[in-house]
């Protein structure tokens, strides 16, 4: 690194105008006076051309999602701005872990063994009722059986 | 025939006469396509006297309640290949008809005998009867066989527009009782029957006439429910042509009795799901079959009082019995839920949904 002269007036901050070409041409040639004369000026000029070519010769790649400028125009921890996906991915995993655990642990419904034979004598004393009694009931004093 | 007839009081009287205004307007205007034989109505003094099947019916509901009779009866029935026969006793006194040891009917009161006494299956009067048979089926009288050495006429049932019986019932010329009730199937052939392989009006043994009801140690009376709560659902039709006469819960069990005029149908409903053990369904004696119905796999019983099917669907277990023909039964478990059993990741699905849901 050159030395720059710390009692003189240096480029500094003119240094990225004059390379993007936005100076005055007053500006600019005062600029290019100050360049001929200081060393440590030029120096820098050249550093900040080089980064500036690094830079242009990166390859470039499409942002998964926007980082910033959203729909509402917000910047990242306000609110419609999404969060992180790694945190959101942990969110879900973790309600989905609370509702499987909530469905295991809720009581099933009960396990149900109809009684056919009881069944069936309900069914034939209400059908007698109002139906032959005698050809209603008489099956239901014989053993129930269900089945061979 | 000196049957001891009971006065009809009450619910009884009505149904009497329920049965008389069905018996009218069959004759005013649903009369079977075939003429009705003429037939000595039992106690009514000399002289045919014109009636129809359904009157018939009705008169053979009623003598089973009044007239005094022992008998013999034997109950068969097919259970696949596999055909069953069993004998009971018969016996009747008093308005009490008495089964064996096993069963006894007094009035509206059912009474079966259990493993530490007897107890009450069902203990009042109905006033909702079901529809006419005639709406269903075309009945038609004629003289029938001996049945127990009794003359008969015999009440051929088909459906309406059908041209195959599907059932007949004998009926005692004498006492008007059924002697023999058959279910028939395609080929004509009876797979199920209740009928009197010997009967004597009239004189009953000593026993029989002075036992009397026996004495009820609990109940198991289901109580009428006019309105149930969620998820049981009344239907008031189901099936081919039956109609709810009657809902009753019992111990967590919905009963929904369902009639076609002729035959019953009961839809037995109760929370929860079907186990895996299915051999608990039929206790001792048999772990059924299974059946498709509407895509769905069921287990189906045969046995003398009829057929059921066992399914699950959505949390409830439903259980139909009937003493009708399969078909009959086959059609009504259409018309009821009938879901797939949910896989433990739909309930998981299930609970997540719930958890959001507001109502």
């Amino acid at each position: 690194m050159i030395p720059r002269d710390p009692g003189a007036d240096h480029l500094d901050d003119v240094l990225s105008a004059y390379l993007d070409d936005e100076l005055a041409p007053a500006a600019r040639h005062e600029a290019e006076a100050h360049l001929a004369a200081c060393a440590g000026c030029r120096a820098e000029l050249d550093e900040v051309s080089a980064a500036r070519r690094a830079i242009r010769i990166l390859p470039v790649h499409a942002a998964r999602r926007p980082l910033v400028g959203t729909e509402s125009g917000g910047l990242p921890g306000t609110p419609g701005v999404p969060r992180p996906p790694s945190r959101r991915r942990a969110v879900w995993a973790l309600a989905a872990a609370v509702a499987a655990a909530i469905a295991f642990l809720l009581p099933r419904d009960p396990e149900v063994a109809p009684s056919l034979p009881s069944l069936a004598d309900s069914h034939a004393a209400r059908a007698s009722i109002t139906g032959d009694p005698l050809t209603q009931l008489a099956p239901i004093a014989v053993p129930v059986r269900f089945g061979p | 025939m000196t049957g001891s007839r009971r006065p009809l009081t009450g619910p009884a009287a009505q149904r009497l006469a329920f049965g008389c205004l069905a018996a009218c307007s069959v004759v005013s205007g649903l009369a079977p396509a075939r003429p009705a034989a003429a037939l000595p109505g039992p106690g009514l003094g000399a002289g045919p006297v014109e009636t129809s099947a359904v009157e018939l019916l009705d008169r053979a509901r009623e003598a089973a309640e009044t007239q005094s009779f022992d008998g013999m009866v034997a109950v068969v029935w097919r259970d696949g290949r596999d055909q069953h026969s069993e004998q009971v006793p018969v016996s009747s006194a008093g308005g009490v008809l008495r089964f064996g040891d096993e069963v006894v009917g007094a009035g509206a009161r059912r009474m079966v005998h259990g493993t530490d006494g007897w107890f009450s299956l069902w203990g009042h009067d109905v006033t909702t009867l079901g529809p006419p048979p005639t709406a269903k089926y075309r009945l038609a009288v004629e003289p029938g066989p001996e049945v127990a050495a009794r003359p008969t006429d015999v009440v051929d049932v088909q459906l309406v527009g059908a041209d195959r019986i599907r059932e007949r019932l004998y009926v005692d010329r004498q006492s008007g009782l059924v002697l023999r009730r058959e279910l028939l199937d395609s080929r004509g052939d009876p797979y199920r029957s209740v009928a009197f392989t010997a009967i004597t009006s009239g004189t009953v043994g000593a026993e029989a006439a002075t036992a009397g009801a026996p004495g009820v140690i609990r109940s198991q009376e289901p109580v009428p429910a006019r309105h149930l709560k969620a998820p049981f659902k009344l239907r008031s039709r189901i099936g081919t042509g039956y109609r709810l006469v009657g809902a009753y819960k019992a111990g967590g069990v919905v009963q929904q009795f369902f009639s076609d005029g002729l035959h019953g149908l009961s839809v037995f409903e109760q929370r929860g799901h079907l186990g895996a053990a299915e051999t608990t369904l039929a206790g001792q004696s048999g772990t059924g079959r299974e059946v498709e119905i509407s895509g769905h796999t069921m287990r189906a019983y045969s046995a003398s009082v009829g057929d059921a099917v066992v399914w699950d669907s959505d949390g409830m277990v439903y259980t139909a019995v009937t003493d009708a023909p399969w078909s009959d039964l086959a059609g009504a478990v259409r018309d009821l839920p009938h879901a797939d059993p949910p896989g433990r990741l739909r309930r998981v699905a299930q609970t997540v949904v719930s958890l959001f849901r507001w109502r």
